[in-house]
């Protein structure tokens, strides 16, 4: 769970806006776009060979512009740049201060980390393994909800996942198996069976066999 | 409209090696869909294949990645395994192949609805399905790594029941690219030939395939280019596939000889046209060689490695397939290479050097692809047991087949044939006493349960002579085969439909033996015609 006890909007010495969390400037007082040029320097290797990146933190989005502006000036005709952002105050009045409506940058604003990994997006995105940068004064000022966002582990037990499976017929099948049950579980009692109870058997060992492959096609 | 889904979950040499049969299946039913189920990894590849009218991608990588990761739930992988497959599952098809016979496409194959499916299924009982025996021995051979009697595409094409349609047009070629490869082809040419008069052959090499193994060595690559590059008739052309390894090894295998060799970097969508205009192709086994099988480029196939030669060897008729005994390309000599290469653009008849390769000249008759040894070292045995073998699976899938053994008179010695066939004759000794010891204790089953051990054990020491790979143990093979597709669940009915088998197994033994006595008439052919000569 988020904390925020006091939410407030400063001004730069430059003009832009800044948001204040618990009394945490998300921004640099003097220049808020300067700010990402050490993220630049940390990250342009890989900034120079992928060009998706997921940002851990909006704050009011001044690095996520700039490095929309530099993918594009170092070559990626079209980046696409994510960012997460847990506050939705802080969300809103990003939108409202700064230009990050584009179809290259997706905000992805919830305090649900498991509401992150439902997502069919974000699963795409990180399949992709896009470059991963946290906005410090973010990270730090969220860190718990950050640090389980990076080390979440998904539930595995029918009752938790059976209500996201898209398939009716996978749904039906796997009613007969107990709730407590995993996937895992499953494939092992159906393949120890000495015969077949349904079709839909053949189904579920054929995606138990892609399951138990490896990256590399045999 | 006849809907047909072919399942192929294997690599691209696979879905390559598949439009053959497309060819042949479009051929025979003209007015059919063929659809595709592949993994995303090769998709473009199965895009390519002429007759096709959609591909069907599970995207494997994803559905193992979502599967792996702690961060994702079950639900994401089976999502995206299920998103594709429900859809296939609510069609019925006409016909469903089995091409890749792998766990995956078995399971799915024996999971949808279809009037008729080829190839290895699973019932209910967990017993095997097949719709021919041709199916059932393709199965059964997969497993014998040692033995290669068949190209697995002859076998489909019984499996199927489909004749062999002949034809150079199985991929679709980008007219663009073709035109940029023929401007190019005709410009080295006439760059050439303003120094010599004559033909001029292009010759392709293909250097990298997927394993060390199979690949030919920078050695051998480095004095192939160079005597190709050195000879007055030859242009030669390394082709590359757009990655840095093949990159880095092309250019140490150019360095010092020639600045001006060509290499072409493709990928597959433009390889087709590339191969179409070469008058030759040197190639390891790789999908290259499945390509230009599909646009019919001249080839000299080097096979190395453990890969099992002749099941996924090239299949035009008169390419020039390169076999050291050892398997091992470290013992492939650029005379070897030179040898095949010249005989195959008609620049040499006589082979002066000594070599341990044998080199294989392929030969189509019909659904068949026979390759014969014509030159070099030769592991007799092997190679007769090979022609004899393809003749018994003829006969044991095939009960009209007429044995034709007229081809081991062609090749080999009265003697080489003597001494396999007295090998023969004592091992079909051998597996006929162990046969009626099972078919004694399967009997003493019917009476006393408790005799099941002994019989299992008999069982046992019978198939135990299919691993000794003589072509007399393929009957054995057949019958493990059928034994496979008795259910489990009735004792009784079970040990009586194995009883069944054995007794069938006991008359094949017999047939394959009464083979052996062709033999002796093929022995006595050849002696007569060595008679003749002297």
């Amino acid at each position: 769970m988020l904390e925020i006890e006091s939410y407030s909007v400063k001004t730069a010495k430059n003009g832009q806006k800044i948001p204040v969390v618990n009394g945490v400037h998300l921004h640099s007082i003097y220049n808020p776009e300067k700010e990402c040029e050490s993220i630049i320097k940390q990250f342009q290797e890989q900034l120079a060979n992928k060009s998706e990146i997921l940002i851990l933190g909006l704050g009011y989005g001044y690095h996520v512009l700039s490095l929309y502006s530099y993918m594009k000036s170092i070559g990626h005709e079209a980046p696409n740049i994510f960012v997460i952002e847990p506050n939705e105050d802080v969300y809103r009045d990003a939108l409202k201060f700064n230009e990050l409506s584009s179809n290259n940058i997706k905000i992805f604003c919830t305090n649900d980390v498991s509401k992150l990994y439902e997502d069919k997006e974000i699963i795409n995105l990180l399949m992709r393994k896009p470059v991963v940068i946290p906005h410090a004064p973010s990270f730090s000022l969220y860190k718990d909800f950050f640090r389980e966002y990076l080390s979440y582990k998904a539930p595995r037990s029918l009752d938790r996942i059976g209500i996201k499976i898209e398939s009716e017929a996978l749904s039906l099948y796997l009613s007969q198996f107990n709730d407590e049950k995993s996937i895992d579980d499953c494939f092992l009692e159906v393949s120890q069976r000495t015969s077949f109870k349904n079709k839909f058997d053949l189904a579920f060992i054929a995606f138990s066999k892609v399951c138990q492959q490896t990256e590399r096609m045999n | 409209m006849n809907q047909i889904l072919a399942i192929c979950f294997r690599k691209y040499g696979d879905i390559f090696s598949m439009g053959q049969l497309i060819t042949s299946i479009k051929k025979d039913r003209p007015i059919s869909e063929v659809t595709l189920l592949v993994y995303k990894e090769v998709e473009s590849a199965a895009l390519l294949l002429r007759g096709v009218k959609r591909v069907i991608a599970v995207d494997r990588k994803k559905i193992i990645a979502t599967k792996k990761s702690p961060l994702f739930t079950d639900s994401q992988s089976a999502n995206e395994f299920f998103r594709i497959i429900d859809p296939i599952s609510v069609i019925e098809w006409e016909t469903i192949i089995n091409f890749s016979s792998d766990k995956v496409g078995t399971y799915l194959s024996s999971y949808f609805n279809a009037n008729e499916k080829i190839g290895l299924n699973i019932n209910l009982d967990k017993s095997h399905g097949f719709n021919n025996t041709w199916s059932l021995m393709f199965n059964e051979l997969a497993s014998d790594k040692r033995n290669h009697y068949f190209n697995n595409l002859e076998l489909q094409h019984e499996m199927n029941k489909v004749d062999w349609i002949a034809s150079n047009n199985k991929i679709k070629i980008n007219d663009k690219n073709s035109q940029a490869v023929l401007s190019k082809f005709t410009e080295l040419r006439k760059a050439k030939t303003s120094e010599i008069s004559g033909p001029i052959n292009i010759v392709g090499i293909q250097l990298r395939a997927g394993t060390e193994k199979k690949s030919i060595s920078l050695e051998l690559a480095r004095e192939v280019v160079f005597s190709l590059y050195n000879s007055n008739e030859i242009i030669p052309v390394i082709l590359v596939s757009p990655t840095e390894i093949e990159r880095d090894f092309a250019s140490k295998v150019v360095k010092g000889i020639g600045e001006d060799i060509i290499s072409i970097e493709t990928d597959f969508r433009a390889l087709p046209s590339v191969l179409s205009y070469l008058d030759l192709l040197i190639t390891p086994d790789t999908s290259v060689k499945h390509v230009a099988d599909l646009v019919g480029t001249p080839m000299v196939e080097i096979s190395c490695g453990d890969s099992p030669i002749f099941k996924q060897a090239t299949i035009n008729e008169d390419n020039i397939l390169v076999r050291p005994l050892s398997g091992n390309i470290q013992d492939v000599t650029l005379d070897d290479v030179t040898f095949a290469m010249n005989t195959m653009l008609g620049l040499l008849t006589k082979f002066e050097t000594q070599t341990n390769t044998t080199f294989y000249k392929t030969k189509r008759d019909k659904n068949r692809i026979e390759y014969i040894p014509f030159s070099g070292a030769m592991n007799v045995p092997q190679e007769i047991n090979r022609f004899f073998g393809r003749e018994i699976i003829h006969s044991l899938c095939n009960s009209n087949y007429e044995t034709d053994l007229s081809i081991i008179s062609t090749i080999f010695t009265t003697k080489e044939i003597s001494d396999y066939r007295n090998n023969c004759k004592e091992e079909a000794l051998f597996i006929l006493k162990d046969l009626l010891a099972a078919i004694r204790n399967i009997n003493s089953c019917k009476t006393d349960k408790k005799q099941i051990g002994n019989f299992i054990d008999s069982l046992d020491k019978l198939m135990a002579h299919i691993e000794k790979g003589n072509a007399m143990t393929l009957p054995l093979m057949l019958f493990r085969g059928k034994v496979d597709t008795i259910g489990k669940e009735d004792i009784d009915e079970s040990l009586k439909q194995v009883e069944t088998e054995l007794f069938q197994l006991k008359s094949n033994i017999k047939m394959v033996s009464g083979f052996l006595d062709s033999l002796t008439k093929v022995e006595n052919r050849v002696q007569k015609a060595a008679d003749i000569r002297n």
